[in-house]
């Protein structure tokens, strides 16, 4: 019996066909439709709400109705299967991305992935953040086979409309850009003072930063430039691209062994 | 309209001892239960994180949510230690989902069992209620019928739970708008057989006592005297929305006369017990919060409501 009633106001819960009004007890006062309504609104609402919060700008940009229908259709297509609403949404983008009307514009989807990605900066794991002494202070002859390793919170956004630039515009409470499909790529990572940020990557520091994260080392790195720029000046910008990743303190190791 | 229920939803006081204040050397003791006594307490609200560090309030002892700590960095865990290392703290769950019966989240109960060994906390509670069912989450805390069934199902997983964490868990009667129909005893009898045939403790949350009182008829004062004081660690008050007909447990308003009033009653009864007060939603600054707590600290060292304070 326990199993039947906590099937059927689930069901009910999410609009299903359900029996579980013949399991509640008329007690006087409110009646049984009223009693099993709180519990009903109480469900979707709390639902909507994380949404509202974990996408704040997306909730602007899609304006209420839109947001409305999204949540709702959310809410029913991709229940909470966690124990955290922290990650009821986790597939929302992916959802965006094949529910019309929402997947006849990239940019819904996109806003959606990069405010993500911004709360899986905000609560990553931690780690050491090496400062820029450390690769200077690497022996000359460790150089070729060192590889790196980056702070957890360290997340990289590519993204093929300007939907940063959008996000950022909500944020300022700025009329948004309209869409634009381009290329684009950005840094996602929470700071020292855990702060998320995000910065624009050049497609050579995108390709960079890739390389680096499938554990390419140094000398394969730079190998990646030689192919890019004249070799004369291959040195000078691989230093200042690697130095700038320190100065971000998304470097958390250094291996000189690989 | 109706309104969301609300519910759900993330160690050493630095300053002066009031009269009623649990700190000290030695850990104190409920005189009447000598169960353990921490004074009176707040919900760790994100919106109160610096606050607490910079003001370091007259606040006996903090309860966190345990999932909205189940993360691995970031701010929520480093305001999480920087507390922690000024105050004692509890651990209270949302999603043990206790009578359930999908088969047991031992995921889940790795997730709170590796946050218990790193908060290490007074003790843990969590809900008498559900939370999920087929692999699907509500995100809120449903009710249980009272039967047999419902007793032998939901006191055998807080007996498993227990064992897996290698502690008495609390647990907290809940907020609740229906009953079923099938349920053959009172809320509070249910309550204490669970907690009897468990060996577990209990976390009476009066507010909720006073919202079902008013949802399903009952005497709050009955409830009170069919729970064995021998079970009763932790108290919450907190505020709710009255709708005349309704009230629904929403956490985003002060505690009312009549939740102060079974509050007294309750203190008769129990003795000391832990206190602290939720607030989840339209929360007030940190001081204000502490101004509320206050009143509790007052009800016990004067043995009554005192009326003037009462707004």
């Amino acid at each position: 019996m326990l199993q039947e009633q906590q099937q059927h106001l689930m069901a009910y819960l999410r609009n299903e066909e359900s029996q579980i009004s013949e399991h509640i007890a008329d007690q006087g006062g409110i009646n049984v439709e009223l009693r099993l309504g709180i519990y009903h609104n109480a469900y979707r609402m709390r639902l909507r709400e994380s949404i509202e919060v974990d996408h704040p700008v997306l909730g602007i940009y899609l304006g209420d109705d839109l947001f409305d229908l999204m949540a709702t259709e959310y809410i029913k297509y991709c229940p909470s299967q966690r124990t955290s609403l922290r990650h009821f949404a986790d597939q929302l983008p992916g959802f965006l991305g094949r529910q019309a009307p929402f997947s006849e514009h990239g940019q819904i989807t996109e806003l959606a992935r990069f405010e993500r990605l911004l709360m899986t900066a905000f609560d990553a794991g931690e780690a050491n953040r090496l400062a820029t002494n450390k690769l200077s202070a690497l022996p000359i002859q460790d150089w070729p086979n060192t590889t790196m390793r980056f702070h957890p919170s360290m997340q990289i956004f590519n993204t093929t409309w300007n939907v940063v630039e959008i996000w950022q515009a909500i944020r300022e409470e700025r009329e948004p850009p309209p869409p634009v499909e381009s290329t684009n790529h950005w840094l996602v990572w929470r700071n020292s003072q855990r702060l998320t940020q995000f910065a624009s990557l050049s497609a050579l520091e995108n390709q960079l930063l890739k390389n680096a994260l499938e554990g390419k080392n140094l000398a394969e790195l730079c190998d990646t430039l030689t192919t890019q720029m004249e070799e004369s000046t291959v040195a000078e910008k691989f230093l200042l691209v690697i130095k700038s990743w320190f100065d971000k303190g998304i470097v958390s190791a250094l291996y000189p062994k690989g | 309209m109706l309104i969301s229920a609300a519910r759900l939803v993330l160690n050493k006081r630095p300053t002066t001892p009031t009269s009623s204040s649990a700190t000290g050397g030695d850990r104190v003791l409920n005189k009447q239960t000598a169960k353990p006594y921490l004074g009176f307490g707040l919900g760790l609200r994100t919106e109160h994180f610096q606050d607490v560090i910079d003001t370091q309030p007259e606040v006996d002892w903090f309860e966190i949510i345990s999932e909205n700590f189940m993360v691995k960095g970031g701010k929520p865990k480093y305001y999480l230690h920087e507390i922690r290392e000024r105050y004692p703290m509890v651990m209270h769950g949302v999603s043990l989902s206790i009578g359930t019966t999908d088969p047991i989240n031992f995921e889940y109960l790795r997730s709170l069992k590796t946050l218990v060994n790193e908060v290490q906390p007074e003790w843990l509670s969590d809900h008498l209620c559900w939370t999920q069912h087929g692999g699907i989450n509500s995100h809120d805390l449903l009710p249980l019928p009272y039967t047999e069934e419902a007793l032998e199902h939901v006191s055998s997983r807080i007996s498993a739970t227990q064992d897996f964490l290698g502690q008495q868990i609390l647990i907290e009667n809940v907020s609740s708008y229906l009953t079923y129909n099938d349920s053959t005893i009172s809320e509070w009898e249910f309550l204490s057989a669970v907690a009897e045939k468990a060996d577990c403790l209990i976390l009476l949350d009066l507010n909720n006592i006073y919202v079902s009182a008013r949802n399903h008829g009952f005497n709050a004062e009955d409830y009170l005297n069919g729970i064995d004081p021998d079970r009763v660690q932790q108290f919450h008050l907190a505020g709710h929305t009255d709708y005349g007909d309704y009230v629904i447990d929403t956490h985003d308003h002060d505690v009312v006369h009549s939740v102060w009033e079974l509050y007294a009653k309750a203190i008769q009864r129990f003795g000391q017990v832990s206190t602290m007060i939720e607030r989840d939603d339209n929360i007030p600054p940190l001081a204000d919060l502490v101004a509320e707590l206050n009143m509790a600290r007052a009800i016990v060292d004067t043995g009554t409501l005192v009326q003037k304070h009462v707004s």
